[in-house]
């Protein structure tokens, strides 16, 4: 959508060039954005974050590629970071599955060419990563006390060890999910395997 | 589904165009369609057109990546190592520079001419290249024998009003501090008195880019009407709206005061009467707004006693500025 001057214009981060991209992809950032966020203040904080992130990594910029995905893979990991804590605040460190917004595939094939996973999906996938990389025995006790739904007790007498004990473990373990979860800033990391991979 | 594809690019689309569009979009043969329809669209859009919600977004980004890049100016280790290389690069070089010098000697040397305006005048002048420049009081500025001729390079200690000639060839540059600005055909005013904390720059019509002396990777392009102020200590530039009249009509002997406090406005009357002043500690912080054209001192002190509870007491050859208690208590 943006020819090479433009691009260029990016990396050698020329207010100017960042302006044009704005104006052609702020209403579409924003009705993506929307689907999961419903506060317009923080609607505006992620698009304007997302340029500011895009300038402060304008060294990585390839004229070739497209800007329009690498700002739409920037967004949306905003918007995923963004989810993650009201989910974490709401629901005390548990994730539930939840159906994903159907339309958020329009926008992914407008920006990316193509549909991936849903941003609900990606939100399971790093709180399942986040669990797996507990200590062994904490794992263990979360894993049958908050997703198979095992009794605490149950639990207890299975492990020879107190209730208290298990309420320890799992009160621990939450913690280190949600700093997991928070702490993980995703839209470095895909940012660079987006770039390798186009 | 052109009209829905026009719709979602502007952020129009209701949910059911939304799904329409999409279910249309799930077969990939629309899909070059709808590129198609999109840069037709971005086409159609002129250069000025802008999504009307949006301005205020954009301004805090252009306004945040201003300040970011103007702030990366100072630090880094990184650059020192530069320097370092940098250095050790020079110093190979001039090896070869000393032998060139030698042989360029008998070029005459360059020589400094500096215009001065003493406090309480405004000097006008024009340069070699025939650009005007008005210098404000107690204001300076240098130019070599070369201007004109092989730069259009000045110094600037103070302030100054400038009306540039067209000449894109040689691009007229103003440094102050670190800071430089170049043009190449303009009117602006550059405040940068040693006093104050900030160079400030008014662009009136015509473009100008700042850059800083220290580093080359950042500049920032002005457009008419806004003002740029930059830190000197910290290095760092912000931009603003303003109306630029307020900046520059000193030029012609009209000083605006606008909601400024006691401190500012009698600095602002030393340079412009080359009076000495001083002020009670206690009423430093009223504030006035009035214009100043060619009315007397006297007038402008009995102006600013009507308008705030003050009193003018000359002392030796200063006016020092104190509370007049008999009109506190009147007013009670």
């Amino acid at each position: 959508m943006f020819d090479i001057q433009v691009k260029k214009g990016l990396k050698n981060g020329d207010p100017g060039a960042y302006k044009e991209v704005f104006r052609f992809l702020y209403p579409r950032l924003k009705g993506y954005c929307k689907l999961f966020i419903t506060d317009e203040h923080e609607v505006e904080d992620i698009i304007q974050e997302g340029f500011l992130t895009l300038w402060e990594k304008r060294a990585g910029i390839q004229p070739a590629n497209s800007v329009e995905s690498l700002l739409f893979v920037i967004v949306r990991n905003r918007c995923l970071n963004r989810i993650k804590k009201k989910k974490l605040e709401e629901s005390n460190g548990d994730l539930e599955k939840s159906l994903p917004n159907e339309i958020q595939f329009l926008y992914q094939i407008d920006f990316t060419g193509n549909e991936d996973r849903s941003l609900e999906e990606l939100m399971i996938e790093s709180f399942q990563q986040a669990v797996e990389e507990l200590p062994e025995k904490m794992k263990f006790i979360y894993k049958k006390c908050k997703i198979e739904g095992k009794k605490q007790k149950e639990v207890a007498e299975e492990l020879g060890i107190t209730v208290k004990a298990i309420e320890k473990h799992i009160s621990k373990a939450k913690n280190q999910i949600r700093d997991k979860l928070l702490l993980q800033y995703p839209s470095l990391v895909l940012l660079i395997t987006f770039l390798f991979s186009h | 589904m052109k009209e829905i594809v026009k719709k979602y690019l502007e952020g129009e689309a209701g949910f059911h165009e939304q799904v329409q569009l999409l279910k249309w979009l799930r077969h990939p043969n629309n899909r070059s369609v709808f590129q198609q329809y999109k840069s037709g669209w971005k086409k159609n859009h002129a250069d000025s057109w802008f999504p009307a919600d949006a301005v205020k977004s954009w301004n805090s980004i252009e306004a945040a990546i201003v300040q970011k890049s103007f702030s990366k100016w100072q630090k880094s280790k990184k650059i020192h190592l530069i320097y370092k290389y940098a250095a050790i690069f020079f110093f190979v070089l001039s090896l070869g520079g000393t032998i060139r010098y030698y042989t360029s000697i008998n070029q005459p040397p360059v020589f400094y001419t500096s215009v001065m305006a003493e406090n309480g005048q405004i000097s006008k002048v024009e340069l070699p290249d025939g650009s005007l420049v008005w210098l404000n009081s107690g204001s300076q500025l240098q130019y070599n024998t070369e201007f004109a001729t092989k730069n259009r390079d000045i110094l600037l200690n103070g302030e100054a009003y400038f009306h540039v000639q067209q000449n894109a060839k040689t691009p007229f540059i103003v440094s102050c501090n670190n800071l430089k600005i170049k043009v190449t055909g303009t009117t602006f005013n550059v405040s940068s008195y040693p006093e104050n904390k900030t160079v400030d720059i008014v662009l009136e019509s015509g473009s100008v880019e700042l850059s800083n002396k220290k580093s080359s990777s950042f500049s920032y392009t002005m457009k008419p009407g806004e003002m740029a102020q930059f830190e000197t200590e910290n290095q760092k530039l912000q931009i603003s709206q303003v109306n630029t009249t307020r900046f520059t009509s000193w030029k012609d002997g009209i000083i605006n005061i606008y909601n400024q406090s006691l401190s500012e406005v009698v600095k602002r009357l030393e340079i412009r009467y080359n009076q000495n002043f001083d002020f009670d500690e206690d009423i430093k912080d009223f504030h006035y707004t009035f214009t100043i054209k060619n009315e007397p001192l006297s007038e402008i002190i009995q102006l600013m006693e009507k308008i705030t509870p003050v009193k003018a007491v000359q002392e030796k050859d200063v006016i020092i500025f104190c509370l007049d208690k008999n009109k506190l208590r009147e007013a009670d």
